[in-house]
């Protein structure tokens, strides 16, 4: 049986006997590494996708996604100032 | 066309600015302001290949980020890596209740970010915050997002995981997050 690795682990593991995919949902707290790690590199696309999923029925993560890109544009500033 | 005198002022108003940088990633003072010098020298005998593709400050930090390699390279002991559980043993479940989701009593919503970003308050709260991050949260906060160096870069010098790397970074968002809250009320939104 050959292994898959990655996205498509996930996908098929998630596959029921009657061969339908069911959508790994994920916790806050799951979310939450995510959108910290997406401020310095692109998710692999099934994890976007979970994400995108995730913020469609949160507030409070949607409230901690800007939280984070907020921080990120707060650094920028503080760069740009002399001091 | 600009005197070498020139050229020197235009360089030495970013003094501060690397300095406070430098001031994070060094073990003491006297290194910081070595590294500093060496960073604007450096800058001013090389000022003619400075093409303006980026900005000086840009460029005066990929200069700083060089001479803070040559001196953690010097001494090895300052970047040694630590385990996981010695830069303070903080994993954020209090945030979360069992089932996984936001505690809803301890969320904090901020106000919005345009807002947030252009008051002062907010940049001078959060240089305190990013000061008071645990040494190696910090360290690798400041190497990632103001130094500008890429997870290779980073495991490089501290010789740690990819995965390690990204615990403590969302460690140090995490710690940001609460330090802003716990210190500007002003952050949350009505």
């Amino acid at each position: 049986m050959r292994k898959h690795h990655g996205c498509a682990a996930i996908i098929l593991s998630k596959m029921t006997a009657n061969g339908e995919a069911t959508v790994f949902q994920l916790k806050c707290k799951d979310a939450s590494m995510l959108m910290a790690h997406s401020q310095d590199e692109s998710l692999p696309w099934c994890k976007r996708v979970q994400l995108r999923a995730h913020l469609m029925m949160c507030h409070r993560c949607r409230g901690f996604n800007r939280q984070m890109q907020t921080l990120s544009q707060g650094v920028r500033k503080w760069k740009e100032q002399s001091d | 066309m600009q005197t070498h005198n020139d050229i020197w002022q235009e360089l030495a108003t970013h003094h501060g600015y690397l300095l406070k940088v430098a001031r994070r990633l060094t073990p003491n003072d006297a290194l910081a302001q070595d590294v500093v010098q060496d960073t604007l020298l450096t800058a001013c005998e090389k000022f003619n290949q400075f093409q303006g593709k980026s900005s000086l400050r840009t460029w005066l930090t990929t200069i700083l980020k060089n001479r803070l390699r040559d001196t953690w390279r010097a001494d090895k002991r300052w970047v040694a890596p630590l385990t996981l559980g010695e830069d303070g043993v903080e994993d954020f479940d209090a945030l979360f209740e069992g089932a996984g989701h936001w505690e809803k009593e301890t969320f904090v919503q901020w106000r919005s970010p345009e807002q947030l970003v252009s008051e002062q308050q907010f940049i001078s709260v959060l240089d305190d915050c990013m000061k008071k991050l645990p040494a190696k949260t910090g360290q690798v906060f400041m190497m990632s997002q103001v130094l500008e160096m890429s997870t290779d870069e980073i495991r490089g010098e501290l010789d740690i995981t990819a995965s390690h790397l990204w615990v403590l970074l969302y460690r140090a968002r995490m710690t940001l997050k609460l330090c802003l809250e716990k210190n500007w009320l002003g952050l949350a939104s009505a």
